[in-house]
């Protein structure tokens, strides 16, 4: 049964492997597998650990304790209204529930996880010209983000859209060695699955090297 | 009947964030409330999306001249297999196929992107602007600082990694939690109303 399940991934492997000789259809086959795979596996786990254990279970085992969770039945229905054009308009108020919701939580998550946090780290003394090439860095890099245009008659507005110009234009330099920094990662993590797929290959299904 | 999607986006969504600022027992219940139904909310659109794929893959199978519809075919039979399995079967078998099939699959994908970006490197290089010079030094110091050449190529990395890098990160990272606040807020006041198209 082993020997099975790694003959099997070997063969994929290959498979996705095929495109370094073009777009091929064993390729395309390799594709289709795993969309399948992925969105059959998806389904599994939605229906299993959420759909059962989350609501149906509670509302077979005790009606009268968890009446509430009909809301998210009702609103659930009424997703599917959304395969028919004509019906779609139901489907709105459960998308609705699932925008506020997830509206907030984004709002929340920034705050909490992103904004006040990178903040923080930021405003540090700027006693080391590391500390100050980070303050200017980061403030230079969100100004190269900018891209409002100032009123053309005050002066002063002009004054100071200049100096953001100017501080992104530094900052769009940090942004470049960050991308750099992220590249490297990137491939540092691609290369070392690539050597454990190729480890996979010859020792796992080939068994020619130890 | 139109206003009533807007008030409930409006309505979860205000009670939601509140219970990010105050401790109140009724508050708490109904966030915790808001926050289960939009897991089983989300299980019911898992589902949806596979329904809708797979009808988009049916109609291109009907169609019969239509070019891809065999790869279209295997989509369904694996994701109906896979689901059967799922469903009907010990979970130890789904359990194979996550280990046997998903997870080589995935491998050998993310494997493959190692081919390109040395593709795109080598492009970056031959571009020869200032822009992608400095990206692709940054890019080889950390490169080079990860293997034991030499311990100043190491605190190269190390610098680059917690200065030049992190800088650009955090106004990156800034501007994205900018960007969802704005949004986010847009959607809070019914201001965007994408539930409504």
């Amino acid at each position: 049964m082993d020997w099975i399940g790694v003959s099997v991934g070997a063969i994929l492997t290959l498979l996705v492997f095929s495109y370094l000789l073009g777009d091929t259809p064993l390729f395309r086959i390799a594709q289709a597998i795993f969309v399948g795979v992925a969105i059959g596996y998806a389904a599994t786990i939605a229906i299993n650990l959420v759909l059962w254990n989350r609501l149906f279970e509670p509302l077979t085992r005790d009606l009268g304790a968890n009446w509430h969770l009909f809301v998210p039945l009702v609103l659930g229905v009424l997703l599917f209204a959304k395969l028919r054009a004509d019906w779609a308009p139901l489907g709105n108020l459960s998308v609705a529930f699932l925008f506020g919701v997830g509206s907030a939580l984004a709002i929340g998550g920034a705050l909490r996880g992103a904004l006040v946090p990178q903040l923080l780290a930021t405003l540090v003394p700027l006693t080391s010209f590391d500390n100050v090439l980070v303050f200017v860095g980061t403030i230079g890099a969100l100004l190269s983000f900018r891209f409002v245009q100032p009123s053309p008659n005050q002066r002063s507005t002009r004054a100071l859209d200049g100096l953001a110009r100017a501080w992104g234009a530094i900052g769009r330099w940090f942004v470049l060695a960050a991308f750099g920094a992220m590249f490297a990662d990137i491939a540092v993590s691609r290369i070392s699955i690539l050597v454990s797929r190729m480890y996979y290959l010859l020792h796992d299904w080939l068994q020619i090297i130890q | 009947m139109t206003w009533l999607p807007t008030a409930i986006a409006i309505g979860v969504g205000i009670v939601t964030l509140l219970t990010f600022f105050f401790r109140l027992p009724l508050l708490d219940a109904l966030g915790a409330a808001f926050r289960e139904w939009t897991i089983v909310l989300t299980a019911f659109a898992v589902l949806l999306g596979l329904i809708n794929l797979l009808a988009v893959h049916f109609k291109r199978i009907a169609r019969r001249n239509e070019s891809g519809a065999g790869y279209s075919l295997i989509v369904i039979v694996t994701a109906l297999i896979v689901l059967g399995i799922g469903l009907l079967l010990p979970s130890e078998m789904l359990t194979w196929v996550f280990e046997n099939m998903y997870l080589p699959l995935q491998g050998a994908f993310f494997a493959l992107v190692a081919f390109f970006l040395a593709t795109a490197a080598y492009r970056a290089l031959r571009a020869r602007s200032v822009e992608t010079t400095v990206m692709l030094l940054a890019a080889v110091i950390v490169l080079l600082g990860q293997t034991p050449f030499t311990s100043f190529l190491a605190q190269a990395k190390q610098w680059v990694l917690f200065v030049p890098s992190e800088a650009g990160v955090r106004g990156i990272l800034l501007g994205v939690a900018l960007g969802v606040i704005a949004t986010g807020l847009r959607l809070l006041l019914g201001q965007d109303r994408p539930y409504s198209e």
